[in-house]
């Protein structure tokens, strides 16, 4: 991934942030804590994802087990840049239900694909370090043959999206499905490219641009993104590229892998 | 030595120095370029096969301008052919099996294969032989006969593989509550798949539990330690929820079948002498 420009807002909790000077100071979103303690000209670093919301004790106090990570900053400044940045694996999302898009219909949905921080020292050129912000479940897409390896989204497509409210640490995605072909379309899961998309941001929310799928009724399809922020976050700044383009060769092979999956888009009758 | 005689001479010299050399860096571009456009054992077969026929046409050429007669050649080596026909019989049938591996592909280097009591990862696919490197590291050669003729499994020929976990439980626990455990056992594993969906399997009413199976899938690159991840997880899981693993149980009866044997405890007596 390129190196993004640095945008001018961001939600709370991203940008630069001072570590602890005389121990360790926790940086917490979601599921993720992040420890950070300077001495001298050396950095220690520590990370946990937690298994949920209740396993967090003591949040300010580091766990006895955490593996410290010590780094030398080359540039001068005493913060860590922190910036978030989508999963590396394509995400599953289950429907509401089950969705019947009729003929010729569209329909537009919010997914809140969850994030990842990276953490480096500020006006450093070293590699991101990188934390998800909560454990994600892996899941398969496709056949046992052939397929994908991909994450599953816990929070399933909300119908709609001009409502949605801000959520920390997930980065809403719209997705317009359009069904192009002349029977109505059973889905009840959506794969979405995570590394095919880019990730914007304003004050209030992180998103990506808009997902749209393009069905036919064999199941097969095109997909494109949007390459701008959402109608839901005017004049947001690109904060990451995509991981990986979406070129011709892979257009329709998610909604394919997607088509063999048991009760995925087929169409009826 | 007459000036032809040296003339030839230098003319072998020069197919030697020059041709043998091409003729190893092409099957080197031909492995490469063909390993990264196919598949690396692709590659390796192209590789070797321009080896071969460049060496052969060297040693044509080699053979000629040293002013041997290359039909009375091939007659004669026609006659050898036939003896060292019979007396290499296993050497021929090892080549013309590695040609039909090479047809059919049931492998490629680096897959995990098992054949007969012999599971490892294919090294190299030779003329004669494969060469495997099993998971405690020992170096196995395995004739390509034998490969033709024993079944062979390909353990990551695709990309997830299921694992079947068998799991005993004592007859009076709820079989109802223990799938559900199981299952949250399972999606709670992180090599778990959440699809295809794991599953819970009734398999037997056994001598002294009830036997249930537990289905997942996992990436073949996790395969290996998912198994021990998976038992330690379900043997938490089904402690937490106080549900016992039984050990086989014996009941003894004897004379009235109602009757159990009495256990009586004796004391221990010093023995005697």
């Amino acid at each position: 991934m390129s190196a993004p420009a640095t945008p001018v807002s961001m939600p709370a909790g991203w940008g630069l942030w001072q570590p602890g000077e005389h121990g360790p100071r926790v940086w917490a979103m979601d599921d993720c804590r992040l420890w950070a303690h300077r001495q001298g000209t050396m950095l220690r670093l520590g990370s946990r994802t937690l298994a949920g919301p209740a396993a967090d004790p003591d949040p300010e106090s580091p766990p006895p087990d955490l593996a410290w990570l010590t780094v030398m900053p080359g540039g001068p400044s005493r913060d860590l840049e922190l910036r978030p940045a989508l999963p590396d694996l394509p995400l599953v999302a289950r429907c509401p239900g089950t969705l019947d898009l009729p003929a010729g219909a569209e329909l537009r949905l919010a997914l809140h694909l969850p994030l990842r921080v990276q953490v480096r020292p500020a006006g450093d050129g070293a590699p991101w370090l990188e934390v998800p912000l909560r454990q994600l479940r892996r899941t398969w897409a496709g056949t046992p043959r052939s397929g994908e390896l991909c994450y599953t989204l816990d929070r399933g497509a909300d119908p709609g999206s001009g409502a949605v409210p801000a959520r920390p640490g997930l980065a809403l995605c719209p997705v317009r499905l359009c069904n192009r072909g002349d029977g109505t379309l059973r889905l009840d899961r959506i794969l979405v490219p995570a590394l095919s998309l880019s990730l914007y941001a304003t004050v209030e929310r992180l998103c990506t641009d808009e997902l749209v799928m393009h069905l036919s009724a064999d199941g097969l399809g095109t997909q494109e993104t949007g390459g701008t922020a959402p109608a839901e976050a005017p004049g947001a700044l690109r904060v990451a590229e995509p991981q990986q383009t979406l070129a011709g060769g892979l257009l329709g092979r998610t909604l394919v892998g997607l088509r063999d999956l048991p009760g995925s888009w087929r169409p009826r009758g | 030595m007459d000036a032809q005689r040296v003339e030839s001479l230098i003319r072998v010299a020069v197919w030697l120095v020059v041709g043998l050399p091409l003729v190893v860096l092409l099957s080197r571009w031909a492995r490469r370029v063909a390993g990264q456009r196919l598949t690396p054992q692709r590659g390796l077969v192209a590789g070797k096969i321009l080896f071969y026929a460049g060496a052969g046409l060297l040693l044509v050429s080699v053979l000629k301008e040293l002013g041997f007669q290359l039909t009375t050649l091939m007659g004669t080596a026609g006659i050898i052919g036939i003896a060292v026909g019979f007396a290499s019989q296993t050497s021929v049938s090892n080549i013309i099996s590695g040609w039909f591996l090479i047809a059919e592909e049931p492998f490629a280097l680096g897959d995990l294969v098992t054949v007969g009591e012999t599971t490892g990862i294919v090294m190299s696919i030779d003329m004669l032989s494969v060469k495997l490197r099993t998971q405690d590291n020992r170096f196995v050669r395995i004739p390509n006969e034998t490969l033709i003729k024993e079944t062979l499994t390909n353990q990551t020929r695709f990309p997830i593989r299921r694992l079947e976990l068998p799991v005993g439980v004592a007859y009076r626990e709820d079989l109802a509550r223990v799938r559900t455990v199981l299952l949250e056992v399972a999606h709670s594993t992180p090599v778990v798949l959440d699809e295809p969906e794991p599953q819970v399997m009734l398999t037997a009413l056994g001598n002294s539990s009830v036997d249930l199976l537990l289905w997942v899938w996992v990436t073949r690159a996790d395969w290996v330690h998912a198994r021990s991840q998976l038992i330690e997880h379900v043997k938490a899981g089904l402690d937490r929820a106080g549900i016992e693993i039984p050990f086989p149980h014996l009941s003894l009866y004897a004379g009235s079948a109602s009757e159990p044997l009495t256990i009586r405890m004796v004391k221990d007596e010093p023995a005697a002498g």
